[in-house]
């Protein structure tokens, strides 16, 4: 499989509290790929360092082929990026940004630039300064989308933008990634909005990363299991325990990761009964996988 | 790419150049505007020299101020974004620093030619008395120095960090402030005035800012 | 006069600089010429009186002679003094040529100007020439003193005409270009007309006219009225009221030229300054030798122009032309970007311009 971005090792420290270390990441190429973290988790930092927007202490990161920061002219020539704040020149027209933003971009599509100003109802004699932060938000994505990238980057690109908005600005990114089968590297808190889209997803906490995998198996891999009589040590378990609870006497409550039906015998061998199998959404499973990321089972 | 460059430079900075167009023009257009007139004696050469010299403090005021507000107007946008647009464009730093001068240096050469038209309109409207000659295109190329070099200087220090802007403000200032202690303990160093001397003495950077602006000289 | 009459004398003097009635210019520069004429007579007195009481005599001084200039060296002066010294005679000598001689009778001596020295006091000493010990320091007070002295040999009327004291230069182009800026810029129609050729202008403004009353072609009558209204406090003017208050509240032309005549010529000033007259006198001389200075000292009683003409071998007018000539060919450089100054700025403007090329991306 190759990767559309690959981090090895990753080390970049700002301030004295936050830090990346031994930071690690394959986004396979075509894929959309759900970046998810709480608020300050380092998501954004590390989008800025994959596109050379900050320097690395150490480590590597290759993206479409290429080094960065060396190659990071090429590399920015094919990818679309949608940072977490508005970025764009205030004092300049929604026409006048799209120019702009043409000329630096041989592959600018503008029959489609002007497809999506209509379809996202920009008026284009509006100052930027002037426009909502939907309208912004919209901008933002149609001149990522315009340049017809290979990669696309987006760093909340929703977050604040109210449900039509948010609608329309994903219909027209699955458009593109329908036509184009780019890759797409979406940072985002809202867990569920990436559930609906992605089919890989990282999760970062504290500069780390905690988990990555298809999403499928993020959906599934994660249950919380009723278990009457448990073994008070669970010993060698052929899943990944993450939680384990005490319900009521003799019913415990352990939530597991990578769980597959056929692991039920190993209750019988430990004289344990395995009465229940519940399923976990993402955003239970990802509040899961933060708890015991952040309190580790002793 | 050049020409968005510009464009966006030129919305910028528009209002800067515009009046400084005007101030370029008029400058030495009212240097000599009274002598034209009827009341003035046309044997008053030396007043007519001084008032022109007086004029003169302005062309480098004015090239300063104007080379300041271009230089940080290049760069104030990008400032506020925290240079996100700027660095996420698919060209080297040092290609997009390179556009930015150079759009900037292109409108600079408006107030330049206004400076320089406002020169040749007033050298040909003003009565010269004979000794006397008209410098219009010396003050004019005079002008385009200074600016060009006061642009440098302001670009380079606008184009770096906060950091960077921050250690040459804290070097000027640390200068300032020993020089004032060191008058306050009646301590006989001087390091400022050494330093001003490296820059407004040739070879230094400033020279050109230095010396009597003619528009009108023996 | 003892050395404390002498301190009184000089307090008088400073009192008598003090602002009274008024500031004008006019008036200062005759009260500072009646100051200096009484400082000079103050000094020569001293002189006098202490030679003849023998006091004070300078000890380890060495003579040092070059042609007829006597120059006493005290110790501790530069040991380049001889070198000094004959540099001054060689200047003298091209100026002043044959009448230098004189100066074999009048021995100068140096005095170090340091206020710990004891010689620091010129009680006694024939011709002390104060000075710095800085080489070029000795070199200028004494190529002054010299040419003082010698100065000294003119008469009253060509002292008068002169307005100050014709100093050898190794370098007259510095003067040249200061006479023609004043040339340029003098308030005068007559400077005017001199600038652009005609030589009757340049006598008026030299002083050479024979016209019987030169205001006219030196100024305007505005000029005039300037001038006069500064003349307000000086004695020959006030008695002169209603002619006054004619020239300067009733704009009479008539009045002011009246007003200007009745004051000493030397309080009018003229258009351009000394150095003008001066630099025509060094005109004269370069163009009629060594013997030219004898021939202007040596004519006294006749005109200036005529003893100028006989001092330089040539007609007024070739002389005046002369000057003219040489004035405007010392034309001040004209206003211009230097090509070194133009490159150094433009090379400047390229290195800030490649420091800033080189802002980092990370921000």
């Amino acid at each position: 499989m190759s990767h559309a971005i690959e981090v090895r090792e990753l080390h970049y420290r700002a301030g004295k509290t936050f830090e990346i270390r031994d930071f690690a990441l394959s986004v396979p190429t075509g894929s959309l790929y759900g970046f998810l973290g709480p608020n300050g988790s380092g998501k954004t930092t590390t989008i800025r360092l994959l596109l050379g927007l900050l320097r690395p202490l150490g480590g590597r990161i290759a993206v479409l082929g290429g080094e960065v920061p060396r190659d990071i002219p090429r590399i920015l020539a094919r990818t679309g990026y949608v940072p977490e704040q508005p970025h764009l020149y205030p004092t300049v027209t929604v026409a006048e940004a799209m120019r702009f933003h043409a000329a630096f971009y041989t592959t600018w599509d503008w029959p489609w630039a002007d497809d999506l100003t209509r379809q996202f109802q920009l008026d284009r004699d509006s100052r930027l300064g002037q426009l909502s932060k939907g309208e912004m938000g919209k901008l933002e994505m149609l001149l990522a989308l315009a340049q017809r990238p290979e990669l696309l980057v987006l760093d909340e690109p929703t977050d604040g933008l109210d449900p039509v908005v948010r609608r329309d600005v994903l219909a027209a990114l699955l458009d593109y990634v329908s036509q184009q089968n780019a890759t797409v590297f979406i940072s985002s808190h809202l867990v569920h909005e990436l559930e609906r889209i992605c089919d890989w997803v990282g999760v970062m906490d504290r500069g780390r990363l905690v988990a990555e995998l298809p999403m499928q198996s993020f959906k599934n891999g994660i249950k919380r299991l009723r278990v009457a009589n448990p073994p008070a040590l669970p010993g060698d378990t052929p899943f990944v325990l993450l939680a384990r609870e005490t319900a009521n006497g003799a019913l415990e409550t352990w939530t597991v990761r990578g769980w597959q039906a056929p692991m039920g015998q190993y209750f019988e061998g430990v004289g344990a009964s395995l009465r229940e199998v519940i399923d976990l959404d993402l955003e239970e499973g990802f509040v899961e996988l933060l708890r015991t990321f952040r309190e580790p089972r002793s | 790419m050049f020409r968005m460059i510009l464009f966006t430079q030129w919305k910028w900075s528009r209002l800067v150049i515009a009046l400084s167009a005007v101030a370029a023009f008029a400058l030495p257009v009212l240097s000599v505007e009274r002598f034209g007139r009827a009341d003035v004696s046309r044997w008053e050469v030396q007043e007519m020299l001084t008032s022109i010299q007086a004029w003169g403090v302005l062309y480098p005021v004015l090239a300063a101020a104007l080379a300041l507000l271009v230089a940080a107007l290049a760069w104030s946008p990008d400032h506020r974004s925290r240079h996100v647009y700027a660095l996420s464009l698919p060209v080297p730093r040092w290609h997009y620093v390179l556009l930015r001068l150079g759009a900037g240096a292109i409108l600079l050469a408006g107030p330049v030619l206004a400076l320089w038209a406002g020169a040749l309109v007033a050298t040909t409207a003003a009565t010269i008395p004979p000794g006397l000659h008209a410098y219009p295109t010396t003050l004019a190329l005079r002008f385009a120095l200074a600016v060009l070099v006061a642009y440098g200087v302001i670009f380079a220090v606008s184009s770096g960090t906060a950091r960077t802007a921050g250690y040459v403000l804290g070097a000027l200032g640390a200068l300032i402030a020993f020089e004032v202690l060191a008058a306050a303990a009646e301590v006989n160093v001087h390091i400022l005035g050494p330093v001003l001397l490296r820059l407004f003495v040739w070879p230094g950077p400033l020279e050109v800012f230095t010396g009597r602006w003619m528009l009108i000289d023996v | 006069m003892s050395e404390h009459a002498l301190g009184l004398l000089l307090a008088g003097i400073v009192a008598g600089t003090m602002p009274a009635r008024a500031q004008d210019p006019v008036e200062l520069r005759a009260r500072v010429t009646r100051l200096e004429r009484e400082l000079r007579e103050a000094e020569a007195a001293v002189a006098r009186r202490d030679s003849l009481t023998g006091r004070s005599r300078l000890t380890g001084a060495d003579t040092v002679t070059v042609g007829a200039l006597r120059v006493v060296v005290p110790a501790g002066l530069p040991p380049s003094s001889r070198d000094i010294v004959a540099r001054v005679w060689t200047m003298v000598d091209a100026t002043f040529g044959s009448a230098a001689a004189v100066l074999a009778d009048h021995p100068f001596t140096l005095v170090v100007d340091d206020p710990r020295s004891e010689t620091r006091r010129r009680v006694g000493i024939t011709n002390p020439v104060l000075t710095a010990r800085a080489p070029e320091e000795v070199e200028l007070r004494l190529i002054w003193a010299v040419s003082t002295a010698l100065n000294e040999q003119a008469d009253a009327a060509l002292s008068a005409w002169l307005q100050g004291t014709l100093v050898p230069t190794p370098d007259p182009s510095r003067e040249r270009q200061s006479v023609y800026v004043n040339l340029v810029t003098a308030p005068s129609p007559a400077a005017r007309s001199c600038f652009v050729g005609e030589l009757a202008g340049c006598r008026a403004v030299l002083g050479l006219a024979e016209a019987p009353d030169v205001f006219e072609q030196w100024y305007d009558p505005p000029r005039r009225r300037r001038i006069v209204q500064q003349m307000e406090n000086l004695e020959e003017v006030r008695g002169l009221p209603r002619t006054f208050s004619g020239c300067v509240a009733d704009h009479a032309d008539a009045d002011c030229l009246a007003v200007l005549r009745a004051v000493p010529p030397d309080l009018v000033p003229p258009p351009l300054p000394p150095g003008a007259r001066i630099s025509l006198a060094r005109t004269a001389l370069a163009l009629g030798g060594r013997g030219s200075y004898a021939r202007l000292i040596g004519t006294r009683g006749r005109p200036v122009n005529v003893r100028l003409a006989a001092a330089s071998g040539v007609e007024t007018d070739s002389l005046v032309a002369a000057w003219r000539n040489a004035i405007l060919g010392a034309r001040p450089q004209p206003v211009a970007v230097e090509p070194r100054g133009a490159w150094v700025a433009l090379a400047w403007g390229i290195v800030f311009g490649l420091v800033a090329l080189r802002s980092s991306r990370w921000r």
